[in-house]
């Protein structure tokens, strides 16, 4: 620190003779020791990559300095060569990618593509620390490893850094991670204003360089045909249709509950769209918005991919569809074969390959696309004719005729049967004309020589034990086993029946998906079972597509750790993630409050699993019936005003840092009771409408408009990302208004 | 457009207004520590400056303006309706706070963190919105606060030469008005609160004393600061006080004059010259957050403290700080500030507070006071416990609450006004404590944290969804207006010379008939 020396000499040279001898003395002292103080930093820590190291390999080692920079207030320095004398040393990388591990080489243990360490090691005489791993992207996660090791907790939000300091100790580390669950897949985009689709770019790749930091290595952007993330022309029909949120829009200005968490705008939007009037306009930030994405994937080594529905077209294109009843979404805005359409019809295997090709021309980087099997009722009558299609190609006869698949749906409503079945011959027409699109040769050839690969989601537990012999050789399987957790779990026996030898398969985790919507649903104790299952049955991975990620913090941080620690139960990964951040007395109070989400989860699991769905009529319904207030909504609420409880003793507790949290999962939890405190009053309001009794209606619907405000409130008070802001948006509109509206007129 | 012309009568009914506000707002020295003749002096010097540059300044010099009323003493004509862009003479965007603009001598001063360790006074002219001065500080380490709490909590004060502005980390600070350039400064210890509630007490000022109550759960302190200097002039611990916020008020009644101080179980009145206890009515509840209103020789009080008689505060850290819920405190479940008074209350050393230890280790044994909720009238003056002798009026209430922990009351012609969560309001007679009306709404759903205001015949409610409710004055609930001003809104507005100045959560906006 030459230049700060000189610096230093300089104050006392000057200082006026009339200072006394002692006094200037002690003056030169306390100056001495300020400079002194202020020269010497944290300790010294030298990171080392290699000269041609990757562009992950170098981004792993300046991940390292930012993290040990703000750990230990390090003094850190990233080269190419191990210096002569250095503080600390880590060095990056294997030994085929950082001459500086060449010695290391004989004992290097083999790594997969997806092993990494961290590993104390003596390289002569000096004592150096290795992160490094199978592949540039597994070196990153030993990067991120490091960071672990040392407190730093990763959450979707952010990072939790320790709230204790922490000791600079870099011996005696000897960790190894092998994935247990190969494939670990974050969806993104959808078309949900309570989801992903609501978040700006700049979100996106926060949340994308946390899931990084999760060791997440597959991201899909999922679109749906309504969405202005294609532009194609298909036989002279051009594309026209391009909105978000099927175009809806939420206004949020004027009294509008919860309002400050939208910062003075007067609509709730993405970011991205602000301004974009035309389709063109749309077209084109929606397809920069995507790229972006993409190239911050690939940049982060995660693996990207597209999610579509190919049966789904913009309506514009009725015109190109056979028949007269073509299917329609509410909006009116896509379009998908009717019963007129025949599975076989080469113009809409045309029609489902232009599609195709314009999304691979517009996103040409990316390595595989989901497609989404779809249900069409109105191809149930060809269900049969599908199944002999499959049939001589797989012998899928022998392993279960086209009657068995159909009598083993069962229910206690004979309508709901006769729906499934309808639904279950729509799929079975589907699967053959999918196996018909992806045995087409060079489908997923792009221009630049690389071909993506196909898997196929949405499909049917009945089929599990049929996957060999519905898809084609290569084309993997994205499964479901219900839409919440629960369920999911009471199912997972159906797990064991996939030939995952043979076809690759991910469990889709029904994790704070839109259908689950707005109140916070969690069961660590059903996550943990389906991944013991996962792992048991040999699958290859899971998929998490959530809307509302508010409270995923930890179920995606004990998935990220579980995928390379089978032996980790979720209350020792709550444990694991908290007590370094929040202190361990805190980690048993979330754990008593994630508890209590568990049985309102089941509450709502047994008797009303859309009840937090988003639909115009999501709050209004409830005040057209005159049934009485359903006991369980009271158990929920005390549930979850329960739950809120103990995250404010967390937060009371969490002195020194990551207060974030816990205040926001106190307040999460403080909307949900509110808002079934909304739901009960509107029910009463209801019955003493149906009664004629004005006066306990009015005042109801007051309860009931003021329950609302303070549950949007509570979570503006913590929002923190666009989902949380799309849920007031949505519940302004769906629920705040019309009941101002309706309190207002009488 | 020129705003109303100063005249003679409008400055003699400001002069006419109550004793109580003229000597808070210490137009003029009356300090018996000065010569006549400097007196004088001064008070010419100020008055030809006060004359010369704006004569027909109105001010509103701390908290809630005149004695912490929230009352204007003008008559000048104020909008019903507004929003950000409609009445707005001018507004400026600033860092976030929750503290109240001041205005003095046609100035106004507001504080902001202007960023994240940096704490910001600043200096605008108040007719025009051009900006004067500027001042910024390090804050250092920021303490733990919790929201709606801003960091940049405190209302600053005024005497027309100073501005006395307090901040957790740095003190109390004297600017110079004119130019904002620092006085003095003096340390004053940071409060603790078991809850983390954070700092939020005011200073005001009277007779050249700068008066601060820092009422926290460690060391509650009542100081005085001499306003030229910041010399200590005196400081009374009040250690049977737990964390609050009531700002203290003056009094003059029988006599003589009180500086009367609002805390857990206690209405205090303070000698100001000595700041020796004269009275005390024992009448109020364990948390007091809300601040007095004092006309006539009179003192009025609405609080709410959470649960019945008997919730004394072992109850609120049973149920907030013992994390592990086994009933007992160990040090670790509290705040460092509080361990060195932890193991004072481990009487038996056996690791953990329980029991009567519990009872009196942050309460005083003297004052186990619980929660609930009342107004009142209590009569001014007076030595020793008043409770038998001077309360007028107490309504006390366990169901169907109409006052607020947090908001003040109003009291505004022969009307006491309260609002709360929710926009239900009240209404009661000063004189019999008779309701008016009780828990009306004023169609304003959400959070109040500012306390209500008045002026020119009508009473402004500031929501915390940025929504301003305007009400009629009068012992009818009459809803003029409900104004938007677009962000969330927790100080107090301030009122002079027929402008509102409205502090919301980022900016401040002036709004006024005269803007076009």
């Amino acid at each position: 620190m030459p230049s700060l020396f000189f610096k230093t000499v300089f104050p006392w040279q000057t200082l006026p003779a009339s200072v006394p001898t002692l006094s200037r003395q002690l003056l030169l002292v306390t100056i001495g020791l300020l400079f002194a103080t202020q020269a010497v930093a944290g300790p010294r820590v030298d990171v080392v990559v290699g000269p041609k190291a990757t562009a992950l390999e170098r981004f792993a080692a300046s991940e390292v300095a930012v993290q040990f920079k703000k750990l230990f207030d390090a003094d850190v320095k990233v080269s190419e060569q191990v210096p002569a004398e250095a503080g600390s040393l880590i060095l990056i990388g294997s030994p085929t990618t950082n001459p500086a591990l060449q010695p290391l080489a004989a004992t290097w243990p083999k790594l997969s593509d997806q092993g990494h360490l961290i590993r104390s090691v003596k390289l002569g005489d000096r004592k150096v620390l290795v992160a490094g791993g199978g592949s540039p992207v597994a070196t990153l996660w030993a990067a991120y490893e490091l960071g672990h090791h040392f407190g730093i907790r990763y959450a979707l939000y952010g990072d939790m850094y320790p709230g204790e300091p922490v000791e600079l100790k870099l011996d005696g580390i000897d960790i190894l991670l092998e994935p247990t669950l190969r494939s670990r897949t974050w969806w993104t985009i959808g078309n949900s204003p309570i989801g992903p689709e609501s978040w700006g770019q700049a979100d996106q790749e926060q949340l994308l360089k946390q899931l990084a930091k999760l060791k997440f290595n597959r991201v899909v952007l999922w679109f749906d045909a309504s969405q202005p993330y294609l532009d194609f022309e298909f036989k002279g029909v051009k594309k026209q249709t391009g909105v978000v949120w099927r175009g809806e829009r939420f206004p949020v200005d004027g009294d509008t509950g919860g309002r400050t968490a939208f910062h003075g705008a007067k609509f709730f939007e993405n970011p991205d769209f602000t301004n974009k009037k035309t389709y063109g306009e749309r077209v084109a930030a929606a397809t920069l918005r995507a790229r972006g994405i993409i190239e911050t994937c690939r940049k982060l080594g995660m693996s990207p991919g597209l999610g579509i529905e190919p049966l789904e077209f913009p309506r514009e294109f009725a015109s190109v569809l056979s028949g007269g009843d073509k299917e329609k979404d509410l909006q009116l805005l896509t379009v998908s074969p009717g019963t007129g359409q025949k599975i076989d019809d080469a113009r809409l295997m045309e029609l489902v390959q232009a599609q195709l090709q314009a999304y691979l021309k517009t996103y040409p980087n990316v390595d595989f696309i989901s497609l989404t099997l779809p249900a069409p009722v109105g191809w149930a009558n060809q269900a049969e004719t599908a199944w002999k299609e499959l049939d001589p190609q797989t012998r899928l006869g022998k392993s279960k005729t086209f009657e068995n698949l159909t009598t083993i749906l069962d229910s206690p409503s004979p309508a709901v049967v006769d729906a499934k079945v309808k639904m279950l011959k729509g799929k079975i027409a589907s699967l053959a004309f999918f196996k018909r699109l992806l045995t087409t040769k060079d489908l997923g050839l792009v221009a630049d020589g690389h071909t993506v690969k196909f898997e196929v989601n949405g499909i049917f537990p009945v089929f599990f034990p049929l996957l060999d012999k519905v898809l084609p050789p290569g084309v993997a399987a994205r499964n479901s086993l219900d839409l919440n957790l629960l369920p999911a779990t009471e199912k997972r026996s159906l797990m064991k029946g996939v030939p995952t030898e043979r076809v690759a398969s991910s469990l889709s985790l029904p994790l704070a998906h839109e259908v689950v919507g707005v109140l916070p649903q969690m069961s660590g104790s059903a996550l943990k079972s389906l991944v013991d299952e996962l792992r048991e049955s040999g699958w290859n991975g899971f998929e998490l597509n959530c809307s509302t990620i508010g409270e995923m913090d930890f179920n995606a941080y004990y998935l990220s750790r579980a995928s390379f620690q089978s032996e980790l139960n979720t209350q020792q990964a709550l444990t694991m993630m908290l007590a370094p951040t929040l202190g361990e007395a805190s980690a048993g109070r979330t754990w008593k409050a994630f508890e209590e989400i568990e049985q309102v989860t089941a509450l709502i699991d047994k008797n009303d699993f859309f009840i937090g769905a988003p639909h115009k009529n999501m709050v209004m319904q409830y005040y057209q019936s005159s049934e009485p207030v359903p006991e369980w909504w009271g158990k929920a609420q005390e549930l979850y005003f329960s739950a809120m409880n103990e995250m404010y003793r967390v937060n009371t507790r969490a002195r020194e840092g990551n207060r974030e949290f816990s205040l926001y999962l106190a307040r999460r939890f403080e909307f949900a009771g509110e808002y079934l405190g909304c739901l009960m009053a509107v029910r009463r309001a209801g019955i003493a409408k149906s009664k004629g009794d004005t006066e306990t209606q009015m005042a109801e619907l007051e309860k009931a408009v003021e329950s609302l405000n303070s549950a949007l409130n509570a979570l503006a008070a913590v929002a923190r990302s666009n989902s949380d802001r799309g849920v007031i948006a949505v519940l302004n509109e769906y629920g705040y208004r019309p009941l101002k509206k309706e309190l207002e007129a009488e | 457009m020129p705003f109303r012309l100063a005249t003679a009568s409008a400055f003699r009914s400001r002069s006419d207004q109550r004793l109580s506000h003229r000597d808070t707002d210490m137009r003029g020295s009356r300090t018996q520590q000065h010569g006549f003749s400097e007196v004088l002096l001064r008070t010419c010097l100020l008055a030809g400056l006060f004359f010369s540059t704006q004569l027909n300044a109105e001010d509103w010099r701390q908290f809630r303006g005149p004695n912490a009323s929230g009352v204007a003493p003008g008559k000048y004509p104020l909008p019903v309706e507004f929003s950000t862009t409609d009445k707005v003479k001018w507004s400026v965007k600033l860092g976030d706070s929750v503290a109240c603009p001041i205005i003095a001598g046609g100035r106004v001063f507001v504080t902001a963190m202007t960023a994240p360790e940096k704490f910001g006074v600043l200096c605008f002219e108040a007719g025009t919105g051009k900006p004067l001065w500027t001042r910024e500080f390090d804050t250092g380490k920021l303490p733990r606060i919790t929201p709606p709490n801003s960091q940049a909590s405190s209302t600053p004060a005024t005497d027309g030469n100073r501005v006395y502005v307090y901040f957790s980390t740095l003190g109390m600070l004297a600017l110079d008005v004119a130019d904002g350039k620092t006085a003095w400064q003096k340390p004053v210890p940071q409060p603790a609160y078991l809850m983390d509630w954070g700092a939020a007490s005011s200073p005001i000022v009277y007779h050249n004393m700068v008066f601060f109550n820092q009422d926290d759960d460690l060391n509650p302190v009542l100081y005085a600061f001499d306003a030229a200097t910041g010399v200590e002039r005196w400081k009374t611990e009040r250690p049977e006080m737990l964390g609050g916020y009531a700002i203290p008020v003056i009094c003059e009644a029988n006599g003589q004059t009180d500086l009367v101080v609002a805390g857990t179980g206690m209405l205090k009145g303070y000698d100001p010259e000595t700041g020796k206890e004269r009275w005390n009515c024992n009448t109020l509840l364990r948390t007091i957050m809300t601040s007095p209103v004092v006309r006539d020789g009179v003192i009025y009080l609405a609080n709410q403290s959470y649960g019945d008689e008997k919730r004394t505060l072992k109850y609120a850290l049973l149920e907030w700080l013992d994390t592990d819920q086994n009933g007992k405190m160990e040090r670790t479940e509290l705040p460092k500030e509080f361990w060195k008074r932890f193991d004072l209350s481990d009487k038996d050393h056996n690791g953990v507070i329980e029991g009567d230890e519990l009872d009196t280790a942050f309460q005083s044994s003297q004052n186990q006071v619980g929660g609930g909720s009342n107004i009142q009238a209590i009569k001014g003056g007076g030595t020793g416990n008043v409770t038998a002798t001077n309360v007028l009026w107490l309504n006390n209430y366990k169901l169907k609450i109409p006052a607020s922990n947090l908001v003040s009351p109003l009291v505004v012609g022969d009307e006491l006004f309260v609002v709360k969560k929710g926009g239900l309001s009240s209404s009661f007679d000063i004189k019999t404590g008779k309701s008016n009306w009780e828990l009306a709404r004023i169609k304003n759903i959400g959070d109040y944290y500012a306390s209500p205001v008045a002026g020119d015949g009508k009473i402004y409610v500031v929501g915390e969804n940025g929504f301003v409710v305007v009400l009629e004055q009068g012992p009818k609930l009459n809803v003029l207006a409900k104004n938007d001003m677009g962000e969330s809104c927790v100080a107090t507005p301030a009122i002079a010379d027929g402008r509102i100045f409205i502090r919301t959560r980022e900016h401040l906006y002036c709004i006024s008939e005269e803007a076009k």
